[in-house]
């Protein structure tokens, strides 16, 4: 059966509410692949057909969730803002909207985004990672840097990304205010470290 | 500047990682901070610490140290500043140029970004400033010691001032005292240490307070009650867009004292102002049963009208119905000079079973010190609280207990010790000359006939 491009995208819309719901019910690590089929009264190969793993799946929630982070933070952003502030306001606009997936985001970038495997795991983690450092490099174009690709700068700014996720997966204080705290200093010290002088606060 | 300290400071420049992750401007090599941090040093060398040049090398190790931690501190090295301004009321134990120092630094806003800002609003209030307010000043015009203070408007065009915390603050408090205890650790006490530790914990859950806006709220208001129909201005505060981080509050306009007393005001002002610092805090000492253990001249605005706004309740220590009493009585014998019961009272004081386990050379000394607190209360008539000898002999016992370093008493006489010296300081600086006698009694007698009547 030949099913429209349009069906295909609700499909796939479909398995990823289903997929979060279940996420966050039960576990990301105790929900499979088949629980997920089963939710969504589908056969597991035409699950298999939209994402090829329980990982890819969960890599583009979470990729589908930054972007609308980015989205959120071009509305906000006012135009005036300081390097340091425009670089916390775009991640700390995508941390609000990746807040559904908080308490299983560890595994998913994990697998989706890890730091050790050179060529990506998952292209939807790749893509994840691309888009976030476009944008990035834009906020630095703006403020008169350059982020040439693969170099110091790149890893460190990642580095430090990976590092308030890991972070504010496993933020207790209220609000996650704790990651807030460590978004500001990480954002200076990148800051400090491309100028080579102290960030305008 | 000090040659010493310019070295060391100089290498030891904030080695030490902070605890915390929030990190003001100190830590990222502010020149206002260093300067700070030495004459910090420098005012306490010059004046406790060195004796003969031997006693000073040793203190210099313990010195270099102490800037050390004291760099890594988010939130106690505005404590630390607030003794500095404290200290540079007392012109006597500080240069003039110190006091420029400090109070400078007691205006410098901190970093906390707009950005930071919409964050905590998005997270406490669920809106945005801008969406909350009419306008939003994105700039704070003032420092507030666990964050920041922003002008406002709300739509039916108050002005109002929003004090916003820095997140984190909990935990940025938790590790302070820790770098505190660290701190303490070098340095050699008498055996009176656990008590100086009974103190620190008290202090830490004095301070640990101000955390919850809200409850800063709910005493604002109930001390707007108890000044109303006086010219002491409590703001007013506006719950809907308050939380326990956000405080948002009536904006009173006005000078703090260093610009009021910059326009040269006449003897009958500084009288009239003395007379209302005076009476917020006397009246709030008897009615709420509450000290403030955070008094400081930025605390009180001094309006166009003569008015005196009054801010602050984040930070006060309440009596317990027990110590009350002790303090009541006390406070009888002093008037009436009842050494024995003084002595009782002192005994009591400094958990003793009985006057005669006391240090004699303590007992003196409290005795004068009683007797110094106790004189603008027990002199009928104005009191020239401008009156050099009377300031300098306060400042000579408050060294002189600072040397002895009794620390066997119990917390609450710290804080009363502290709010006296920043009455009376306060009242100096102000040259102030008016009847304190019985502006306190009054409000001890008011207070007492009082009591029983609901709770305010
Ligand atoms: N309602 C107000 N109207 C005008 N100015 C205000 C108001 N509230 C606060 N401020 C300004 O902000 C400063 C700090 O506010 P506040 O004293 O409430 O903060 P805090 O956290 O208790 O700080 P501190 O411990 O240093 O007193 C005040 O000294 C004053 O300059």
């Amino acid at each position: 059966m030949r099913i429209t491009q349009e069906a295909k995208q609700q499909n796939r819309k479909r398995i990823l509410q289903v997929a979060a719901s279940l996420f966050s019910e039960q576990g990301y690590g105790k929900t499979t692949t088949r629980d997920i089929s089963t939710a969504c009264k589908m056969a597991k190969g035409t699950l298999f057909n939209y994402f090829p793993s329980k990982e890819t799946l969960a890599m583009t929630m979470v990729a589908e969730a930054m972007e609308e982070g980015r989205e959120r933070y071009l509305e906000r952003r006012a135009g005036e803002e300081s390097l340091v502030e425009e670089l916390f306001l775009l991640v700390a606009s995508e941390l609000r909207a990746l807040r559904p997936y908080r308490l299983y985001i560890g595994p998913v970038l994990e697998s989706g985004m890890s730091v050790f495997a050179k060529e990506a795991c998952c292209p939807a983690g790749e893509q994840a990672r691309r888009a976030h450092l476009e944008t990035v490099a834009a906020i630095l174009a703006a403020h008169h840097y350059e982020l040439v690709p693969e170099s110091i700068a790149v890893t460190l700014y990642w580095s430090l990304y990976l590092g308030i996720l890991a972070h504010w997966s496993k933020d207790t204080s209220s609000h996650q205010q704790a990651t807030l705290s460590l978004l500001d200093y990480s954002m200076k010290v990148f800051a400090v470290t491309i100028s080579g002088s102290l960030p305008e606060v | 500047m000090h040659p010493v300290l310019d070295t060391s400071l100089t290498k030891i420049s904030c080695r030490r990682i902070p605890s915390s992750s929030l990190i003001r401007s100190w830590c990222l090599g502010s020149t206002n901070a260093r300067l700070a941090a030495t004459y910090i040093s420098y005012a306490i060398q010059k004046n406790f610490l060195a004796k003969d040049q031997q006693e000073l090398a040793a203190s210099r190790a313990k010195l270099k140290a102490a800037i050390q931690l004291f760099g890594t501190m988010g939130y106690l090295r505005g404590a630390v500043m607030k003794v500095g301004q404290l200290l540079a009321n007392l012109p006597q134990v500080m240069d003039r140029e110190l006091i420029e120092i400090f109070e400078s630094l007691q205006f410098e806003a901190p970093p906390m970004h707009y950005s930071l800002i919409r964050e905590v609003f998005l997270d406490e209030l669920g809106r945005e400033p801008e969406e909350l307010f009419a306008s939003f000043d994105r700039q704070a015009f003032a420092a507030a010691s666990l964050g920041q203070v922003h002008r406002a408007r709300l739509a039916d065009g108050t002005r109002v001032a929003v004090k916003i915390q820095y997140p984190d603050m909990a935990r940025t408090i938790e590790s302070d005292f820790k770098t505190l205890g660290l701190l303490l650790k070098t340095i050699r006490f008498k055996e009176s240490y656990r008590y100086l530790f009974a103190h620190i914990l008290d202090a830490k859950e004095v301070f640990s307070r101000e955390l919850d806006y809200l409850s800063e709220a709910a005493y604002m208001e109930r001390n707007r009650r108890l000044f109303a129909g006086t010219e002491i201005v409590v703001p007013r505060s506006f719950p809907d867009y308050s939380s326990k981080r956000v405080l948002t509050m009536e904006y009173l306009p006005g000078k703090h004292l260093p610009a009021f007393l910059g326009a040269d005001p006449g003897q009958e002002q500084r009288n009239h102002f003395g007379r209302l610092i005076s009476l917020a805090l006397v009246r709030s000492f008897f009615r709420c049963k509450t000290v403030y253990a955070d008094l400081h001249p930025g605390n009180f605005i001094f309006m166009a009208d003569g008015r005196l706004g009054f801010l602050d309740f984040g930070c006060f220590r309440r009596f317990s119905p027990q110590r009350w009493q002790v303090q009541a009585d006390s406070e009888e014998a002093m008037f009436s000079q009842d050494q024995d019961k003084l002595r009782d009272f002192l005994a009591r004081l400094s958990f003793h079973d009985s006057p005669e386990e006391l240090d004699p050379q303590w007992v003196e000394l409290m005795f004068r010190q009683i007797q110094w607190v106790v004189s603008p209360i027990t002199t009928r008539g104005p009191f020239d609280f401008a009156d050099g000898a009377y300031v300098a002999e306060g400042v000579e016992l408050f060294k002189e207990s600072l040397v002895l370093g009794y620390s066997r008493t119990d917390s609450f006489y710290n804080w009363l010790n502290r709010a006296i010296l920043g009455h009376r300081s306060m009242m100096y600086r102000l040259g102030s000359v008016f009847d304190y006698s019985r502006l306190y009694l009054e409000e001890m007698r008011g207070a007492s006939s009082s009591e029983g009547s609901p709770e305010l």
